[in-house]
C-alpha cells in the first residue's frame, strides 16, 4: 500500500518536472516591454551611429535605469527570467549554419574543433590560475595587515 | 513527386518543428541531466537531422525561424536584471571579477586567433572563432562586427560550451584551485551558459561568479570589438 503511494508520488513528481520543462513562458507583458526597450535602443544605436549593437546598448541603458531607481526590477524580473531561460531556442536557427556551410563536415570542421578544444583548455587553465594567484596574493597582503 | 511536395513545406512548418523539437529536448533533459542530454545538443542535432532529411535549404529554414533569432535582441537586454540583482556582490568583489574578465578575455581572443592562424583556416572563419568563448548573442555580435560569419560563431560557441563543460571538469582535478572564484571564473570564461550551469553544481558562489564572468566578458568583448577589428587588419 505505502509502496504504491510512494510510487504514485514519484510519478507525480516526474509529471510535474515534465510539465515544468515544456510550460509556455510566463510574463508576456514583461517580455513585450523588453522587446520595446530593444527596439528603442536599436533605433538609438542606429541614429547615433554608436559602435555598439542596439541590444548591448539596451542592456547598459536598462541597467543604468535600474540602478538609478527609474525602473522597478519587479516590472521585468519574470519576463527577463523567461527570455534567459529559453535563450538557447533563439539561437538554434543560427546554429543550423551547417545547412548552408557543408564545408563544416570536412577538414575545416575538424580544424575548428581543434581550435575549440585546445583554445578552451588554454583559456580555462590561464583564467583559473590567474584568479587563484590574485586571490592568494590578496589573502597574503591582508594577512600582513592584520 | 513526394520529394517535391516535401521541399515545398510552408516556412511556418520549420518554426513549429523547431519549437516542438526544443520542447522534446527539454523533456528529455528534465528526466536525464547530463552534458550530452543538454537541450542545446539534442535540439540542435534533432533540428539538423530533420532539415537534412527533408533537404531544406538554409534560406528556406530561416524564412520560418528568423523570428526566433530576433528574440536574441530582447534576451540580451534581459541580462541587465541578473547583473542588477548581483550589484552588491559586484561592488564587494569587483577587483577579482575585473582580473578574471580582463585576463580571461585577452587570453581567449589572442589564443583563438593564434590557433586559428596556425591551423590555416580561411580569414572569415578565423574571425568567426575569435569570440567562441563568450555567450552566444555576444559572440555573434562580435563576429559580425569584425568580419566573421555570425552563424559559424553560433555553432562554434555552442560546441565550446558543450565540450568546455567536460574539459573544465577534467581540469578541476589537476589544477590547484582553492578559491571558489577561480573555479567559477574557469567555467564562466571557458564554457559560458553550459559552464554556468556546471558551476552551480559545484556551489552557489561558483555559480554566481561564473554567471557574472560570462555576462561581463560578453560585454567587454562587444565593447572591445572595434579594437579587435583594428588589431586584426
Amino acid at each position: 500500500m505505502t509502496s504504491t503511494l510512494i510510487h504514485l508520488s514519484r510519478v507525480k513528481t516526474k509529471i510535474a518536472l515534465a510539465v515544468d520543462a515544456i510550460a509556455p513562458p510566463k510574463g508576456w507583458p514583461q517580455i513585450g516591454l523588453l522587446i520595446a526597450i530593444w527596439w528603442g535602443s536599436d533605433w538609438l544605436a542606429r541614429i547615433t551611429a554608436l559602435p555598439m549593437p542596439g541590444s548591448a546598448l539596451g542592456m547598459v541603458l536598462l541597467l543604468l535605469a535600474l540602478l538609478s531607481g527609474w525602473v522597478n526590477p519587479a516590472w521585468l524580473r519574470q519576463g527577463s527570467a523567461s527570455l534567459l531561460n529559453h535563450m538557447l531556442l533563439f539561437f538554434i536557427p543560427a546554429m543550423m549554419a551547417p545547412l548552408g556551410h557543408r564545408e563544416l563536415f570536412g577538414l575545416v570542421g575538424l580544424k575548428i574543433l581543434g581550435v575549440i578544444v585546445v583554445g578552451t583548455t588554454i583559456i580555462m587553465t590561464t583564467t583559473a590560475l590567474i584568479v587563484e594567484f590574485y586571490y592568494r596574493l590578496r589573502l597574503k597582503t591582508r594577512g600582513a595587515e592584520a | 513527386m513526394t520529394l517535391a511536395a516535401l521541399t515545398n513545406l510552408p516556412p511556418a512548418f520549420w518554426g513549429i518543428a523547431t519549437l516542438g523539437l526544443y520542447g522534446l529536448a527539454r523533456l528529455i533533459y528534465a528526466r536525464k541531466r547530463r552534458w550530452w542530454s543538454s537541450p542545446l545538443l539534442v535540439a540542435w542535432l534533432a533540428c539538423l537531422a530533420l532539415a537534412f532529411a527533408l533537404r531544406v535549404s538554409y534560406a528556406d529554414y530561416l524564412r520560418g525561424t528568423s523570428w526566433l533569432l530576433s528574440l536574441l535582441g530582447p534576451a540580451t537586454v534581459a541580462f541587465a536584471l541578473p547583473i542588477y540583482e548581483q550589484r552588491h556582490f559586484i561592488r564587494r568583489h569587483w577587483p577579482v571579477l575585473a582580473v578574471g574578465v580582463l585576463a580571461g578575455s585577452t587570453v581567449a581572443i589572442v589564443s583563438s586567433w593564434l590557433l586559428a592562424k596556425s591551423f590555416s583556416l580561411p580569414p572569415d572563419l578565423e574571425r568567426s572563432l575569435v569570440a567562441h568563448s563568450i555567450t552566444t548573442p555576444f559572440a555573434m555580435t562580435v563576429a559580425s562586427g569584425i568580419g566573421g560569419i555570425p552563424q559559424i560563431a553560433a555553432v562554434s560557441t555552442a560546441v565550446t560550451g558543450l565540450l568546455g563543460a567536460v574539459i573544465g571538469d577534467g581540469l578541476l582535478k589537476y589544477l590547484p584551485l582553492r578559491s571558489s572564484f577561480a573555479r567559477g571564473a574557469l567555467f564562466g570564461m571557458g564554457a559560458h551558459g553550459v559552464g554556468v550551469a556546471k558551476a552551480y553544481e559545484l556551489g552557489q558562489e561558483e555559480g554566481s561568479i561564473a554567471g557574472l564572468v560570462m555576462i561581463l566578458a560578453g560585454l567587454t568583448n562587444v565593447a572591445a570589438s572595434p579594437l579587435i577589428a583594428a588589431a586584426l587588419t
